[in-house]
Formats: structure tokens, sequence, C-alpha cells
């Protein structure tokens, strides 16, 4: 298995989308278009996650890990399910179920980060650089996850309390988003301190997963006031997260191969 | 020329799982951590307990199947 296939994939598929979209858009099959093709990338990446957890033994550390990175995809999934036109109609409190799954997805990402980011503490690794130099990249991160996710946090905080249990999604979102942004620090440098080796593609593959949800969050807060149109935000912001997505299942089809090629590798 | 310490042919063959950086730092650590000597001063005395003491670290990134398999080949690889 040649890991930088496992780069490829994701931006091949993410060319793919720009010219499908280009070429959909104004048409009546373009939401549809969209609508899958979320559903596809979410759908892998759960696939991807599952691969590498499965590639554990029961209750091995990143085993979990993988599984709550899956469980995020998991959980929304189940909610796009509940978005369906007849679920949607038949079901009551159905803002406050997609609420409570999007909280439930948030929650699984970000342990399943925070644990795939405390990876190299539980092996006994040491991390590059001194701790000063540690402690600039988490606050780098964490001023960009404020700056970039602040704004809708507070937004549907407000909505929230003054009793709009849908915004409950939004801060689901926002929070999730934020948190997971903080954790692109401590997945880079466990990257970093496995560089060179097969054990770090899973973190850098992750790390740029966690970099394209960034930049799909930056398209949605800044792309309208640097005058970009609604069309673009949304076509741009679509190709950030099929990235992402497509970036978490090569991350895990990465922890699959490495698991099974180390086996192969050091047998006798 | 000068044989191969115990310490290089143990970086040597976690290099390309560990990377080169984090091959030298683990040997240097559970050196340290196991026997409290610095890892020029190891002996091939010394791999068993080295290598039990590396085997959580492997067990946590690969899993415990991947993880024995590295440490029966750095027992076959690292000579005397």
């Amino acid at each position: 298995m040649k890991f930088r296939v496992l780069v490829a994939v994701p931006l091949a598929w993410a060319l793919v989308f720009i010219v499908a979209d280009l070429l959909l858009q104004g048409t009546g099959g373009y939401r549809v278009f969209l609508r899958a093709e979320i559903e596809l990338v979410k759908g892998l990446a759960l696939i991807g996650c599952l691969a590498a957890a499965f590639s554990f033994h029961p209750g091995e550390y990143l085993r979990r890990a993988w599984l709550f990175m899956g469980g995020c995809m998991l959980f929304l999934l189940l909610r796009d399910l509940t978005m369906l036109p007849a679920i949607e109609a038949s079901t009551a409190h159905i803002d406050l179920i997609q609420g409570i799954l999007v909280v439930l997805a948030n929650i699984s990402v970000i342990i399943g980060i925070f644990m795939l980011a405390q990876a190299w503490r539980v092996a006994g690794l040491e991390l590059p650089g001194t701790k000063g130099q540690r402690w600039s990249g988490v606050v780098i991160a964490l001023l960009l996850a404020a700056a970039l996710g602040g704004p809708g946090l507070v937004n549907n905080f407000v909505e929230l309390v003054s009793g709009d249990a849908s915004a409950l999604t939004g801060v689901a979102m926002a929070l999730g988003d934020m948190i997971s942004l903080i954790l692109i620090a401590p997945v880079l440098f466990t990257a970093l301190a496995l560089r060179g080796g097969l054990f770090g593609w899973p973190w850098w593959l992750l790390t740029a997963s966690l970099v394209s949800w960034l930049l799909y969050d930056g398209v949605l807060e800044i792309g309208p006031y640097l005058g970009a149109g609604e069309q673009t935000v949304k076509s741009v912001s679509e190709m950030f997260r099929a990235l992402a997505c497509m970036f978490e299942f090569s991350a895990g089809l990465a922890q699959f191969y490495i698991v099974r090629r180390t086996k192969e590798d050091t047998q006798a | 020329m000068d044989p191969q310490s115990i310490a290089d042919q143990i970086i040597e063959v976690l290099e390309p799982y560990l990377g080169p950086n984090n091959a030298r730092i683990a040997v240097k650590t559970f050196a340290q951590r196991v026997f409290k000597r610095t890892p020029e001063t190891l002996t091939i005395g010394d791999l068993p307990d080295l290598l039990e003491g590396m085997r959580p670290m492997l067990r946590t990134l690969v899993g415990e199947d991947s993880a024995d398999s590295v440490v029966e080949a750095i027992k076959r690889e690292v000579k005397a």
C-alpha cells in the first residue's frame, strides 16, 4: 500500500467535486448531488474509522479512540436520516432529536481526537520542541478556533436561551468545531514526533482532516465578508467538508494498513 | 569497522516505524526508565527487559499482535 495514495485520493475527490459542482449548479439535480456527496463522504469517513478501530483488539487504546471518531460520523448520519421529509414530518420534537444527535456526534469526536492527540503520552513517547513551542501551537490553535467558531457559538447560544430548540444543533456544532480545532496542535505535534516513520501517517492525515474542517469553518465565517457570493461560499465550504471527511477516511485506512503491514514486515 | 552498538541496532529496527527521531528517543527513554542508564551502555543481556519495557508503547501504537511481532523482530535482528 502506497501511503501517498491516501493523500492523493482526498485531493482527487475534491477536484472531481469542484468540477461536478460547477457542472450541476443551477440544475434540478444539484441539491440531490450535494446531499448524496455529503452523505457519501461521511459514510466513507465512518468506514475508515471502523477499519482502523477493528484492526486493534477489544480494549486497546487506539481501538477506543477510532470508535469514538467513527461514532461522530454515525450520529451525524443518523441526524441526516431524520432530515428526510417523511421522517421530519412524522416525528414529534424533531429539532430536539436532531440537536441531541449532533451533541452526541460532537462529544464523540472530541473524545476521539483527544485520545488520538494523547496517544504519544499513553505510549510514553516524547513530543518534539520545547514546552513553550508546544504551548504556542496550542494558543495559536485556540485563537483560530475562537475567531472561527466563536461568533457562531455566541449567536446560536443566544437563540437557544431565547427558546429556539433548533439552535442546540448550532451550539453543539460550533463548540465541537472549536474544541476539535484546538486539538489540531497536539495531533500535529504527534505527527511531527513520528515524522519519517510509518506510524506517523494516521496523525498526518488526521491533521489534514482537521485543517480542512478549519478551512470549512473559515470559508463559512469569513467568505461573506470577503464579498464571496452565497453559491461560492457553499461550493468552497462543501469542498473543504469533503476533504475533511476524505482525509479522515484515509487516516483510518492508514491506521488499518500500518497495523497489518507492521505485523507482516516483522514476521520471520 | 566497529560493530554496531546494541542501541543502534534496536534503533535501526524501530526507525521505519517510529521515524529516526522517535526511534532514538524511545531507546534512550526506555534505557533510562528500565535501567537508569544511557543507551550506549546497553548490552545484549539487557535486551529482554528493555523490550518488555517498550512493549506497552508499541501496543498502544499498533496493537498487541503487531507490537509482539516488532519485539520478536528486534530479538532476531540484534546481535551481541
